[in-house]
């Protein structure tokens, strides 16, 4: 993937493109976090092929994008009438996909001014909770990272729990931890960044977008900080 | 966050958790779960004549850890030691309204911890 949706971090696809190349390897990357909020050029980004979601762009649901480079010869997904030049057959969803290129042409125009507003909003929440809750950090990499996606660990508490709390103060937010997934296990990105299962089960990420303000990036920091240390109080794992 | 299908007694215990904390020199204690799999939990006891006087817990845990927690002191307190030891997980749940069937096990810990503080204190009392 060009960046990844659970910590953020913007891979290298250039390297691993030229890697790839020498050694007559197709290379197809999932672009849905990217595509629309930072520069994704499929010729520099040296890629075969690339996914993009219309939703996470602001477009329509149920229509996305697969960039296929000339020459990549690709099987076809459904058979029947022979449509999208016999790729795909099924009557193409117009209202998607002219959608999805309004939508594209918005993220094109405000994409640069977009994403130096999210990136300060991200880091302003991201200072303000680090400063003020002990035993917290950062998960994925500070600076080569999506300017919307912020992924923060608190040691001693359980994500579900967290996510409850900051519910009932009207911020929406996600968590790694096994309890909050289908399976019970602990996301296997935290787990493959190397992070201990019980600090990923503390561990939180806060996407923001186009309607997000600085009050609520403050708001979202009290409720944060104000349901961590709720939690920390009546945590088996707390100092005595 | 409907989706999860907690019942509104399973909320309640969660934002208003009752017994929260530590009791200072307890009579018995009981600790079970694992920090590793998202679950640890505490719960102190102070019994006086056969009877759990004093319950407190402390959990690590999800909302379902939680309330249940909170559930089971509720229960306990009160009760001879031998009607909190036939305290179970069901009972637990059944009290709070029922739980998501994904978290049953959550309530396995909280009924695990008050019965191990028992027999910790009886194991104490004993000596």
């Amino acid at each position: 993937m060009h960046a990844n949706n659970e910590i953020g971090t913007i891979q290298p696809l250039h390297e691993i493109g030229e890697i790839a190349k020498e050694n007559n390897i197709y290379f197809h990357s999932d672009g849905v976090q990217t595509a629309g909020k930072i520069p994704v050029d499929v010729k520099s980004l040296g890629v075969d092929a690339l996914s993009i979601s219309g939703h996470k762009l602001y477009g329509p649901k149920g229509i996305g994008v697969l960039f296929i480079r000339k020459g990549v010869k690709i099987e076809s997904i459904q058979q029947g009438g022979g449509h999208e030049n016999g790729l795909r057959s099924g009557t193409e969803n117009v209202p998607g996909i002219v959608g999805l290129g309004i939508a594209a042409e918005l993220a094109r125009n405000t994409m640069v001014d977009e994403a130096i507003r999210l990136t300060s909003l991200r880091d302003r929440l991201k200072d303000f909770v680090l400063s003020r809750i002990e035993e917290s950090w950062l998960n994925g990499h500070p600076a080569k990272r999506l300017p919307n996606n912020l992924n923060l660990g608190f040691k001693y508490i359980e994500g579900e729990s967290l996510l409850l709390y900051l519910d009932a103060l009207g911020i929406a937010a996600s968590t790694g931890s096994a309890c909050s997934s289908k399976k019970l296990t602990a996301s296997h990105v935290l787990t493959a960044i190397g992070l201990k299962p019980e600090y990923s089960h503390g561990s939180l990420r806060l996407t923001l977008g186009r309607s997000n303000t600085l009050d609520e990036v403050d708001l979202a920091g009290q409720a944060i900080e104000e349901s961590v240390i709720r939690l920390r109080k009546m945590s088996a794992l707390g100092p005595r | 966050m409907s989706e999860i299908g907690y019942s509104k007694k399973v909320l309640d215990h969660f934002m208003n958790p009752r017994n929260v904390g530590v009791l200072e020199s307890p009579d018995g204690y009981g600790k079970v779960g694992n920090p590793v799999c998202g679950d640890l939990m505490e719960m102190f006891i102070k019994v006086k004549e056969e009877k759990i006087d004093e319950i407190t817990f402390r959990t690590f845990g999800c909302t379902a850890a939680i309330a249940t927690s909170s559930m089971t002191t509720e229960m306990a307190k009160g009760k001879t030691l031998d009607e909190a030891l036939k305290i179970t997980r069901k009972d637990v749940a059944d009290t709070l309204g029922g739980l998501p069937p994904q978290k049953m096990h959550c309530s396995n810990l909280a009924a695990d911890a008050l019965h191990l503080a028992i027999e910790d204190y009886r194991q104490k009392a004993e000596k």
